[in-house]
């Protein structure tokens, strides 16, 4: 693909009267780690949202791999991220109730891959990521770097396109941070897939090729001098 | 950072040491024989005029201005991001300030210096994904002062409009 794998346009987004994001335009280009950086309430995480169809933007466009997303409607919306995305969140958001495999094998499971097929990528995917011992384990059992490496694994198990991170090293002490990094950065190098990184630190940022800051809503470009 | 001064009004030596004492009271003291030294290179240079000399109860005071070229010479310091490296911070601050007194917007200026210190932080990074362990934590005390000049840089961002009251009165 020469073009952007996504894109946003002039991309509005309000809640209530409090303008959100105003105007941002983006290229993300396949392969590549991008960290989308800012201050708390700057718009960043809105931006991920709007980005991967979580949320629907108030104005302009978002088009991924020549889709225009904004203008699907939920069902479609629903389909292209479980096909297509993958999420992980500063908590893990894992399911408590399920066991570590079941909740990596979930996104397979609800797009009707069967369970033995679902059960064996999930422990394929834990194994990657160097927890295939947890498999049977609930997500209280846990530390707080192996739930985030779980949910590495469930982010990558329909080998999507593109993973959409939030805080993802948000709520782990450094030397934990720093191997989700590896781990992130690591699946990047060798399956070839788009990392959207949203951070507030910079030394997460670090890891990305590229950065877009984000303030008040407004993309900035660093190395742009007005 | 005297040049950025004379930019924000033309001043004889005494007064810019006053202004430079009110704007950097925690920065290196600055002796009235160095004002002069340096008003007479800056002068040499081309960056400075005498614009006049004031006479009051005391000796005549002489008056020196910003030329074109010092003010272009102002602009390309205030604008340039400075090497990544420690103890960096007196210097972020007084182009802050200075970009305040001489009514430039600073935060082109911190934009540009966070952009150089992240692309910094990447290559130390990359060191550390590649190194041995005594690679890990050198990069790593490096990264820690780069980041704490990103937090201050971020903080100065969100703090420029109450700064310029301050600054500029």
């Amino acid at each position: 693909m020469n073009g952007p794998i996504l894109a946003c346009r002039r991309l509005e987004k309000s809640f209530e009267q409090t303008p959100a994001l105003r105007g941002v335009d983006l290229d993300v280009r396949q392969g590549e780690i991008l960290a989308i950086t800012g201050p708390s309430g700057s718009g960043k995480s809105t931006l991920l949202h709007c980005l991967a169809g979580i949320q629907l933007p108030d104005g302009g466009e978002v088009t991924y791999q020549g889709t225009r997303i904004d203008q699907l409607g939920q069902r479609e919306r629903t389909l292209v991220r479980r096909r297509h995305f993958g999420f992980v969140f500063q908590f893990g958001s894992l399911v408590p109730d399920l066991t570590v495999a079941e909740n990596v094998a979930l996104p397979l499971l609800l797009d009707g891959t069967d369970r033995r097929s679902a059960f064996a990528s999930a422990g394929a995917w834990l194994d990657r990521i160097g927890v295939g011992d947890l498999v049977d384990r609930s997500p209280a059992e846990l530390s707080g770097g192996q739930r985030q490496r779980v949910a590495v694994a469930r982010a990558l198990v329909h080998e999507p396109s593109m993973v959409f991170a939030d805080e993802p090293t948000g709520a782990l002490d450094s030397l934990s941070s720093e191997a989700l990094l590896e781990v992130l950065v690591g699946l990047v190098d060798s399956t070839g897939l788009t990392l959207i990184l949203v951070t507030h630190d910079p030394r997460v940022a670090a890891y990305s090729m590229r950065e877009m800051t984000i303030r008040d809503g407004v993309s900035t470009s660093p190395t742009s001098r007005t | 950072m005297l040049l950025g001064l004379v930019d924000q009004s033309p001043a004889h030596g005494y007064r810019l040491k006053q202004s430079y004492d009110r704007h950097f009271p925690r920065g290196r003291p600055l002796h009235i024989g160095q004002v002069y030294s340096t008003l007479g290179r800056l002068e040499r240079d081309g960056l400075v005029r005498l614009e006049g000399v004031e006479q009051d109860a005391g000796p005549d005071r002489k008056l020196y201005g910003i030329t074109g070229q010092g003010h272009e010479e102002t602009s390309a310091w205030l604008f340039t991001p400075e090497p990544p490296a420690p103890h960096l911070q007196p210097v972020l601050y007084a182009k802050v300030v200075v970009s305040l007194l001489t009514s430039r917007d600073p935060v082109p200026f911190l934009d540009a210096q966070r952009a150089l210190h992240l692309d910094r932080m990447r290559e130390l990074t990359a060191m550390k994904r590649s190194g041995g362990l005594g690679d890990k934590l050198l990069a790593d005390h490096a990264l820690f002062h780069l980041e704490a000049d990103l937090r201050w840089i971020e903080l100065a961002s969100d703090r420029i409009a109450a700064l310029a009251a301050e600054v500029v009165g």
